[in-house]
């Protein structure tokens, strides 16, 4: 475990509901090695983002603890909570979450800008090129087709080459040939850089492609294996 | 992730650059730019047109500002000034004889010197009721005297008169004497002489009754500086004269004109405010997944709130560059067009403007755009994954309390009363919260009678019903935009009418006095055969109020108080068995017809005019005792009366009773209307009365109807512009609310509903939406106009019937615009717009 850049120890998510605390995630553990990909699997509702939620550190969990890249998220506050993400951590989501008021170029800056990137302009060109957008670079966003926005999200969470790259349902918006290529190059650009890789699906083919597994059903945690 | 505020800086403005396309930063933009145009404009238009105004009313004082006192200005009071680069003038005024060969008059002498008048013209003629010359002043060895002077002693132009041990050579007829027209009751004729003269006259003595008068003209800031400089200096004597001194009518016209300005601005900061609140919202709504996704980029907290105030900051300064610069040529714009009709000199504006409209554009977004900013600082990073997270609403207390603090704010920079603002507002609030809370449930009881109405009925209505809380908010602020837009049309048209109401057409533009009693009758009924409108003869006698509840009154009244100017002068009295028009008794009771009392131990009985009662400090029951004709009576105040100034009519402060005056020497006097073609008329009275003076006071009239209807152009104009606003803001408003229902009209149509359906839908919640709104502007403009008229402008207060139009304007309005506003999801593809292209 000394390598781990992603652990849950026994986490647990309850909300308040108007029947009492209604658990959503009993009792999670499992960690990760960098260059790790783990697949959390499950049907809607079985709590798979709740608990990238609680691994990327944007929710706390009711007890259990997360550690990312040696901090231990249940310590640090919401802002200390940012700055790992800043430093650690890229999403990518299945509503692709492009800013419409932007062109791709200027969406795929954004993060690196942020951080204070030297070139932000010549990166976010390169990653855009990476992933076949060599031609949408000025296009507004909202007039890219869904795998092209799904393009310009992974390019614009590897900008900051992430330890940890959390995909939630990443190719859930698109048909299947175009869901392919996009995990293809999902795949392709982790193996480059090296990026421990979290996956939320319930697309068993695109979990297969994981080395770690963890079954969720109504919150627990059912099985996880490993490729 | 630690970023300096300049990185930060950096990041806004890029990411404002970027953004400069989307429909919420543009109406932001423009809410902001008609914010700060509409205050920059009226207030650069209302601080030109007060300063032209000034340069008018000034002409009632020759001045802008005097200093008068009983003895000379002490030259160290004068070194103190020499630096303001002001203009100034002076005169000295006593009463002397003049004598000719074949008799004598008192008159009143003026001594000027070369530079007076500084502000109007004297005008006169080389012949009694020949063409008038206007400008000059007598030269030395020069006099100029009035038409009654020349008639009395009977003299000729080139004849020659003595002013104590000189001799002067009458040179002209005095028709016009700019500052003798705020008292136009000065009844001693008037005789001027060059001020080098006056040492040869020798007349003025130590003790000798002597006005001395130093006037100023100039930059208004300058004059400032004077006032507090001479404040600071003042000896018990002297009294310093503003343009308040000048005319009663022109200042109270200008006052009045000042705070309907202000009002304006007021208005017209409100509607954009409103369109800021609304716009701003809009904005942060549409910030909520971009605040997530810089949160989830590891921003934090605060610098997040930074960004988006950092943005909105930059927006303002720019809105407030291209405001003020459209203020600036907005306000030129204006008086290009008024170039005929206001004075040509009309001063150059200040920088106040400028600087008024940036700071009304930040105050403008503290108060109404950071209550939905802070939300996107409390933006739950989680959101990324969970889209139906909202950010925790800010506190109430800020909310409320930013849109108070920014509201007091620019109450205070508009100089607005604050008392009266505050009421207004407090009530205005209060009054919002009952009407509001009605609407709410009269929304949700809308719901029983909803489910047996038709489709069209259904889907509008539930668009409003689902969200009261918001279509409350909604209602509460189209209901804003038409009560001010209202209250300003409201105030102009009582504004307009008051002053037509105190200067008719007819209004008498002559004063006659001095008629003898013998000559009374014939006088009168002379009168009545060439004018249309006299006011009746009144008996004039001279006397001064030496004491009050038989104290000396001089040892019951601070010495610099004003009215102590009353006690040092003879009084104009009279007495009359009917109150006068235009008067109301306001304490005690009138005498009735019949009562006759004149015994030595009852004493007197006099009504006093009320303010200069409550300057005295005295009361119905009091004693007065006036010195009149060598001999002291002593009066009961019987009732106390309001008078109206303006009304052209003699009007006295102290009127005895009838019963117990009769046998006091006395001269009549009336006030009568003439037309402009009736010269000979007046000449030919003239001629038979020689002995009574004819004063007309036609050109006080013209120069009054003058700056009436500059004022009244100025109002229409700033009405114009307050309506203006108000539709674009109006739009803007409307506008910022039009994504939903676009949104949820073009999936009404992907479902199956014909345009017809839908057009009918949208009209009804639209036309709903404008009635409710139009309905509480109704209540509101009738509740603030109350407040207003009856501590604000002093005007008695009515129901106004026609603002029951206001729910049927609003619903048209609120149509029209809404239904402009949304034919996008008539007129295009609805797969278009739920794809959100």
């Amino acid at each position: 475990m000394t390598n781990s850049i992603l652990s849950a120890q026994h986490l647990s998510k309850k909300v308040p509901s108007t029947e009492g605390q209604l658990t959503i995630l009993d009792n999670v553990s499992f960690y990760l090695a960098q260059g790790d990909s783990l697949a959390i699997i499950g049907r809607s509702g079985s709590g798979k983002s709740t608990l990238l939620g609680l691994l990327a550190g944007l929710d706390l969990p009711s007890s259990g603890e997360v550690v990312l890249a040696g901090h231990n998220l249940n310590t640090l506050d919401e802002d200390q909570r940012a700055a790992v993400r800043a430093a650690h951590v890229g999403f990518v989501f299945q509503a692709f979450l492009l800013l419409d008021s932007l062109n791709a170029l200027e969406n795929v800056m954004l993060p690196l800008e942020l951080a204070g990137h030297a070139n932000p302009k010549q990166r976010a060109s390169e990653l855009l090129i990476r992933v076949g957008l060599e031609n949408r670079l000025a296009h507004p966003v909202n007039l890219l087709s869904g795998g092209e926005q799904q393009r310009v999200a992974l390019a614009r969470a590897f900008a900051t080459q992430p330890d940890v790259l959390f995909a939630d349902e990443p190719t859930g918006n698109l048909d299947s040939q175009t869901g392919e290529s996009i995990s293809d190059l999902l795949f392709e650009i982790n193996k480059e850089l090296g990026t421990t890789l979290v996956l939320v699906t319930h697309d068993e083919k695109l979990a297969a492609r994981c080395q770690q597994h963890l079954r969720l059903e109504a919150g627990r945690q059912v099985d996880q294996t490993c490729n | 992730m630690q970023l300096t505020f300049i990185t930060l800086l950096k990041l806004a403005s890029k990411q404002l650059l970027r953004e400069r396309h989307t429909s919420e930063l543009r109406i932001l933009f423009f809410a902001l730019v008609i914010a700060v145009a509409s205050s920059s404009t009226i207030g650069h238009f209302a601080e030109r047109l007060q300063a032209a105004m000034q340069l008018r009313a000034g002409e009632f004082l020759a001045a802008d500002l005097i200093l008068a006192g009983s003895e000379e200005a002490q030259p160290e009071q004068l070194a103190t000034i020499q630096n303001l680069n002001l203009n100034t003038a002076q005169t000295v005024q006593f009463a002397s004889m003049l004598a000719t060969d074949d008799g004598i008059q008192l008159a009143s002498v003026k001594a000027v010197d070369d530079h007076y008048p500084l502000r109007g013209a004297l005008r006169s003629s080389e012949q009694l009721y020949a063409q008038e010359i206007s400008g000059g002043r007598p030269q030395p060895g020069e006099v100029w005297l009035d038409a009654e002077l020349i008639t009395s002693l009977a003299l000729q132009l080139g004849d020659s008169v003595e002013i104590g041990a000189a001799d002067f050579k009458v040179t002209r007829i005095i028709t016009y004497e700019p500052d003798r027209a705020g008292n136009l009751l000065s009844f001693t004729p008037r005789a001027m002489i060059n001020l080098a003269d006056l040492p040869a006259t020798d007349v003025l003595q130590p003790g000798s009754r002597v006005r001395y008068r130093q006037l100023w003209s100039g930059d208004a800031q300058a004059l400032e500086r004077l006032r507090n400089l001479l404040e600071n200096n003042l000896l018990p004597h002297q009294r310093i004269e503003g343009l308040e001194d000048g005319n009663q009518q022109v200042s109270s016209a200008l006052d009045r004109a000042a705070s309907y300005l202000n009002l304006a601005s007021l208005a017209a900061i409100l509607l954009a405010a409103v369109a800021v609140a609304l716009s701003a919202n809009r904005f942060a709504r549409q910030r909520f997944d971009q605040a997530a996704l810089l949160r989830c980029f590891g921003l934090s907290r605060r610098h997040t709130l930074w960004m988006f105030c950092l943005q909105l900051l930059i927006l303002a300064l720019l809105a407030s560059a291209l405001g003020t610069l459209i203020g600036w040529f907005a306000q030129l714009a204006l008086f290009e067009l008024l170039a005929g009709l206001l004075p040509a000199d009309i001063p150059a504006g200040s920088l106040k403007p400028f600087a008024t409209g940036i700071a009304t554009s930040m105050v403008m977004l503290a108060g109404f755009a950071l209550p939905p900013l802070i939300a996107l600082g409390r933006i739950a990073p989680l959101r990324v994954l969970r889209r139906d997270l909202l950010p925790a609403a800010p506190a109430t207390w800020l909310l409320y309390g930013s849109v108070v603090f920014a509201l007091a704010v620019l109450m205070w920079q508009l100089n607005l009363d604050m008392r009266l603002t505050s009421a207004l507002l407090v009530g205005g609030g209060g009054a919002a919260a009952i009407l509001g809370a009605g609407l709410f449930f009269g929304l949700k009881s809308l719901r029983f009678w909803l489910a047996k109405r038709s489709l069209a009925w259904r889907l509008s209505l539930g668009h409003l019903l689902r969200y009261p809380i918001n279509s409350v908010g909604q209602i509460m602020a189209f209901a804003l935009i038409l009560l001010s837009m209202a209250l300003i049309v409201l105030l102009r048209s009582e504004l307009l009418d008051n002053w037509q109401a105190q200067l008719p057409e007819q209004a008498p533009n002559h004063f006659a006095i001095n008629i003898l009693p013998a000559q009374q009758a014939d006088f009168s009924s002379a009168l009545h055969a060439i004018s249309s409108n006299t006011a009746p003869l009144y008996p004039v006698i001279l006397g001064r109020l030496t004491q009050i509840n038989q104290q000396p009154a001089a040892n019951r009244i601070d010495p610099e108080a004003r009215v102590m100017r009353t006690l040092q002068r003879d009084l104009n009295l009279t007495w009359t068995e009917q109150l006068p028009k235009d008067n109301q008794i306001v304490a005690g009771a009138w005498w009735p017809i019949e009562q006759a009392t004149n015994t030595a131990d009852t004493p007197y009985q006099v009504s006093v005019e009320s303010d200069l009662a409550a300057q005295l400090g005295v009361g119905v029951g009091d004693q007065l005792t006036f010195h009149i004709a060598g001999t002291d009576y002593l009066a009961r105040i019987s009732s106390l009366r309001t008078v109206d100034w303006n009304s052209m009519q003699p009007n006295f402060f102290v009127i005895f009773n009838p019963q117990q005056m009769g046998n006091v020497a006395h001269t009549w006097m009336t006030s009568f209307y003439l037309p402009q073609h009736a010269e000979q008329q007046r000449i030919d009275l003239a001629k038979a009365f020689p002995s009574v003076s004819i004063l007309q006071i036609d050109a006080v009239l013209r120069q009054l109807r003058d700056i009436l209807a500059q004022v009244t152009l100025a109002i229409e104009l700033i009405l114009l512009f307050v309506l203006a606003a108000g539709i674009t803001v109006l739009i803007a408003g409307l506008h910022s609310t039009l994504t939903e229902r676009v949104q949820q009209g073009a999936l009404v149509r992907a479902l199956g509903a014909s345009r017809k359906l839908l057009m009918q839908s949208q009209r009804n919640e639209f036309a709903l939406l404008g009635a409710c709104s139009g309905l509480l502007a109704w209540l509101g403009c009738e509740i603030s106009s109350y407040i207003l008229y009856r501590f604000a402008f002093n005007l008695a207060w009515q129901p106004h019937p026609w603002l029951i139009m206001l729910p049927i304007l609003g619903a048209l309005l609120i149509t029209a615009v809404g239904m402009l506003g949304t034919r996008k999801v008539l007129q295009s593809s609805p797969l278009q717009i739920l794809r959100g292209h």
